[in-house]
């Protein structure tokens, strides 16, 4: 038997790897420092009557009964988001995948085409969103132009659409701002993942008669998952929280059809003063994004390492 | 090290496997690979040639909707002089987001990485709750966030002042940049296969010079990620840096613009348009800067 | 460091090796502050006295540097700092509720609106300071904006953006009709302008144009959304239901579908660019149009020269309009109060209000008798409505006062969605005015 010296002793009830505290000291004392407070008290807002300025009272999940059983706007704020949030989480995962496998292989204009697929996200936010705003403007939006004025779509005679007033077209013009504005983020960090993946895997699988979807399958797709998973996750997390798009390029009309989350919780908490109701709103889903962290963390964490 | 050329085979994934084929055959391949990227290509830069065009028209040619707006017959160079001098946007909002943005990813990237290794590779009690923790305070949105976080900037306001400069932004920056550089670079970590490392131990290397020596170099394009991305985040915050600082001389660069350019109902459009062309530039050479570490000929230096 | 009068201190400072040791005895007890001192960064504690407002940026630049100019001209006389800081009206709400929640920010602020009741809590009582001004004033008009919660005046009413309708003259003569009068005027002119391509362009969208003008045609008709009290809705009326089927009738045969997505700057746009024929509009439109020289469509004529501005519409029960009130008011936290009084006072004197009115180059519509009839409203024939139509224009809330409720009512957009739900026939108009009752009820209880 080991001798029961304090090291052992530690290490058994700790873990093996004590030095881990020192890994992430610096984090725990900035995050302490600045944000435990902060965030306690925004979920104690969503559980009390908190109106800016004035003093706070508990009274549990009053604000969430409120926002579900009285408001018949949230519920229509519910179905944006997730709508919202699931289509273009999908697609930007599908096109930013495929993506990342077209620019893996290219040689000429690397540099070039690589930088011209980030503009999008790294562009000013505010400002790009304000672009689109002309783009799709009710009256002299640039796309009906061109449908009506450029070969080969002015063959077509197709009408000027209300990008921003059809309540669907709507709903469809902010997730495709959003997709626009999203997507180099997929492509630039699943490119770094692929870029990771060494060649002689392939040159392995090959010899052993693979074809490119079981290589796709069977490699890459394993070994990104990790990457992956996180920025799936952290995507969602942006894009349930999305705020920008929404409130320049439509306000949540038109008739509420494109409020989100965090717009609608703005206008309850910042405009109207309570915080209250706008906590609630923003923390409506709280619960299960903190379930999806947990599984999540424990699913990357015990990832099996692949055999060279 | 390895240094990266820009036509080395090694670009990972398919290129080695054409070696054997006709040439002919690569050829198509390669063009087919370059065709099947236009859609895309201007998918993402369509906006922005509306922008360009935008900023170069006259204020009578935004307003004339008769015509193509997808041309512009001459430059009007004053939608961009109007910036350098009706406004602060080249002498304070530049040099100010400059400053933020560098800091706090320097900040951010720095303890986000050694965060991030923790949680990638070491076994201690608490590291799932410590891997949860970081991340949770990303599921509360800014736009509710921001007013508990002011009686923070407030308190430490009364020791040293901080708020209308852009210290208060150095601060709370990094609360939403560590979670994600920690929760990003673990994702690379993770890809590293774990023998590498064992390999430098039984060399004599300790912990910490292993992660700088061996595992780091690995994960350079994960690093440029974080890098990238945490700069991207913090020049185009804005909320924060609305409601820490109102001093014209000490606003970031998307907050003084907007201020000085929408007025009621009247937008500046060529100066706006200007604006984000020229707000995007520092990233881009950023970039380019990064990019030439973005290949993978370091990884498979350290696995043969 | 502030200098102490003290004899002894002086005394010590004279002599070389005592200095020393004071300032060393010194530097031990406050070794913080040494260190503080040594980065650069001044101890907030021994600052020199600032006094900070906080606008809007106004439409004209010029106005904010004429702000700006008093502002440095009051403190020069006062011996202390002074600063304007300049948000866009978009973001005035957040910064403002981040002020309140911490209690440290500006000393004298823009408050719009509703906002002197939201935060009435947080502003300085500025009654004495009203009377005297609307004493000097000739009287205010408007005697329900700028109060609390308390019945006291938690700001001073600074002034109101006017909602005239913008009217394309050359259109209107093309097919022989007269400038209208009233909204069936408009309703006739816009049925025959748009089918030559010239619609209305009234918002029924999230914007707070649509808010405005909505108010103003439903107050028209002789609807209201409460009553006198503040308190009793009173929106689901047959008055209301008439109103919402003259904006049926006026959205299906006078507008497009465009305006169901306007914001609003759009109608600005859409008379500049000479597509509307009308638009209820503060003079921007106008103003853009001269300052871009924007031509009409096709032509090499300048658009300006043919749009001009009379008094909103008529209805059945009246002519009213709507319009957003800035007040200026000050922060009760903040370590200036007195300070701010005083440059309130300097402020709204004859010669410097007029010197801002001015600076504004007319967009800023006073709130005192005196000031209504300035020479620069006779400058251009555009301008000549605005010393009236002060007398058309309410409030938000009115026949009550503005309310924190009533900014719910505005934020959420309630009535221009109600307006839209019939102009689209989603909703009938009982069916639409039932449904904004419930919903300004369920908010009203709240408060």
């Amino acid at each position: 038997m080991p001798p029961l010296t304090l090291r052992s002793r530690l290490r058994r009830s700790i873990g093996p790897d004590i030095d881990g505290y020192f890994f992430v000291l610096p984090t725990v004392v900035i995050m302490v420092c600045l944000i435990v407070y902060p965030f306690g008290l925004a979920v104690w807002y969503s559980l009390s009557n908190a109106f800016i300025g004035e003093e706070t009272k508990f009274i549990g999940l009053d604000n969430f009964r409120y926002i579900l059983f009285e408001d018949d706007i949230f519920l229509l704020t519910i179905r944006n988001t997730l709508l919202f949030a699931v289509i273009s989480v999908v697609v930007k995962v599908v096109l930013g995948l495929l993506c990342a496998m077209l620019l893996l292989r290219i040689v000429r204009f690397r540099r070039f085409l690589r930088g011209a697929m980030l503009l999008p996200f790294v562009a000013p936010t505010a400002l790009t969103t304000l672009a689109w705003w002309l783009i799709l403007d009710p009256t002299y939006s640039h796309i009906n132009w061109m449908l009506q004025h450029v070969w080969p779509f002015s063959l077509f005679d197709l009408g000027p659409y209300l990008w921003l007033g059809n309540p669907t077209l709507a709903l469809s013009s902010v997730i495709f701002v959003n997709i626009w504005r999203g997507l180099p983020f997929f492509i630039i960090t699943i490119l770094a993942g692929l870029v990771a993946i060494p060649d002689n895997l392939y040159e392995a699988a090959e010899i052993d008669g693979a074809t490119t979807m079981q290589k796709f399958w069977r490699i890459t797709l394993p070994l990104l998952r990790p990457v992956l998973a996180v920025i799936i996750l952290f995507s969602t997390i942006f894009t349930l929280a999305d705020f920008n798009i929404v409130y320049v390029l439509t306000r949540g009309g038109p008739m509420n059809e494109t409020h989100l989350f965090a717009t609608y919780s703005f206008t309850y908490g910042i405009l109207n003063h309570e915080i209250g109701l706008g906590a609630a709103i923003a923390l409506f889903l709280f619960p299960i994004l903190i379930l999806t962290v947990i599984l999540l963390l424990r699913l990357v964490r015990r990832d099996s390492e692949y055999e060279l | 090290m390895s240094s990266s050329e820009p036509n080395s085979m090694t670009t990972g994934g398919g290129a080695a496997l054409a070696v054997n084929k006709a040439p002919m055959w690569r050829l198509r391949k390669e063009i087919a690979n370059y065709v099947a990227l236009i859609p895309y290509i201007a998918f993402a830069l369509f906006p922005f040639y509306i922008i360009a065009i935008t900023s170069i028209k006259s204020k009578q040619e935004i307003n004339n909707l008769g015509e193509s707006p997808f041309w512009a017959s001459g430059i009007a160079v004053e939608n961009y002089t109007y910036l350098a001098t009706h406004t602060g946007f080249f002498e304070h909002w530049m040099v100010n987001t400059l400053i933020v943005t560098t800091v706090s990813t320097i900040i951010s990237v720095s303890v986000g990485t050694l965060a991030a290794y923790a949680l990638a590779r070491l076994k201690f009690r608490g590291v799932e709750f410590f891997g949860v923790a970081v991340f949770i305070t990303y599921l509360v949105p800014q736009t509710l966030l921001f007013l508990p976080m002011i009686n923070v900037i407030n308190a430490i306001d009364e020791v040293i002042p901080i708020r209308d400069t852009y210290w208060s932004l150095i601060l709370t920056y990094p609360t939403f940049l560590i979670p994600f550089v920690t929760w990003l670079l673990m994702g690379y970590f993770r890809t590293i296969p774990v023998e590498v490392e064992e390999c430098a131990y039984l060399d004599g290397c300790s912990r910490l010079s292993a992660l700088f020596r061996v595992v780091l170099p690995m994960a350079v394009p994960g690093i440029i990620c974080a890098i990238l991305f945490s700069y991207t985040l913090s020049w185009n915050e804005f909320l924060y840096s609305l409601v820490f600082i109102q001093d014209e001389t000490a606003k970031t660069l998307s907050v003084g613009v907007f201020t000085e350019l929408i007025r009621g109902d009247i937008y500046f459009w060529g100066s706006l348009m200007a604006a984000c062309l020229l707000g995007t530039l520092p990233i881009v050479i950023l970039y380019s800067f990064l990019m030439d570490y973005y290949t993978s000929g370091l990884t498979q230096g350290a696995i043969k | 460091m502030t200098r102490k009068t003290n004899g002894h201190v002086a005394e010590i400072l004279d002599k070389p090796s005592s200095r020393r040791k004071f300032i060393k005895q010194s530097a031990a007890v406050s070794g913080g502050m040494a260190g503080i001192l040594a980065t650069g960064i001044a101890p907030a504690i021994g600052q020199t006295h600032e006094l900070k407002m906080l606008v809007n940026s106004h439409f004209v630049p010029a106005s904010d540097e004429e702000l700006k100019r008093q502002l440095e001209e009051f403190g020069k006389a006062e011996g202390i700092k002074t600063r304007l800081d300049r948000v866009a009206h978009i973001q005035l709400p957040a910064v403002l509720a981040g002020e309140i929640q911490g209690q440290k920010g500006h000393d004298i602020v823009t408050v719009r609106n509703a906002d002197p009741h939201l935060y009435s809590k947080h502003l300085e009582p500025l009654d004495d300071l009203y009377a005297k001004v609307g004493k000097a004033g000739g009287g205010w008009t408007n005697h329900d904006v700028g109060k609390g919660r308390d019945g006291r005046q938690a700001a001073m009413p600074w002034y109101f953006i006017s909602f005239p309708i913008a009217v394309r003259t050359d259109l209107i003569a093309e097919i022989g009709e007269d400038l209208p009068d009233t909204w069936e005027d408009v309703l006739r002119i816009g049925i025959k302008l748009k089918k030559k391509g010239h619609p209305v362009g009234i918002q029924l969208s999230h914007g707070a144009d649509s808010n405005w003008i909505l108010r103003g045609l439903l107050w028209s008709w002789g609807a209201k959304l409460v009553e006198s009290d503040s308190k009793t809705i009173a929106v689901n009326s047959k008055e209301t239901i008439d109103a919402f089927k003259f904006i049926r009738d006026l959205f299906k045969n006078a507008m497009t579908e465009e305006v169901l997505a306007w914001d609003d700057r759009n109608n600005n746009v859409c008379l500049a660019s000479g597509k509307c024929s009308m638009i209820l509009n503060p003079i921007s439109a106008y103003r853009s149009a001269v300052r871009d020289k924007a031509l009409i469509q096709g032509t090499d004529k300048p658009v300006h020269q043919v749009i001009n501005h009379i008094m909103p519409p008529k209805g059945p029960m009246g002519r009213h309009m709507g319009s957003s009130h800035s007040n200026v008011g000050i922060w009760k936290f903040s370590k200036n109060v007195d300070v701010a009084k005083r440059f309130l006072d300097f402020h709204f004197e004859s010669k410097n209000a007029e010197k801002l009115l001015q600076a504004s180059s007319g967009y800023n519509q006073p709130l005192l008798t005196n000031h209504a009839l300035h020479p620069l409203y006779a400058t251009n024939p555009k301008y000549y409505f605005a010393p009236f139509i002060g007398w058309y224009t309410h409030a938000i809330g009115w026949p009550g006062v503005p309310t924190a409720a009533s900014q719910t009512i505005y934020d959420q957009y309630l009535l221009p969605d109600a307006a839209a739900a019939v102009a689209t026939g989603k909703l009938t108009p009982e069916e639409s005015a039932k449904k904004i009752e419930k919903q300004m009820k369920r908010i009203y209880r709240r408060f």
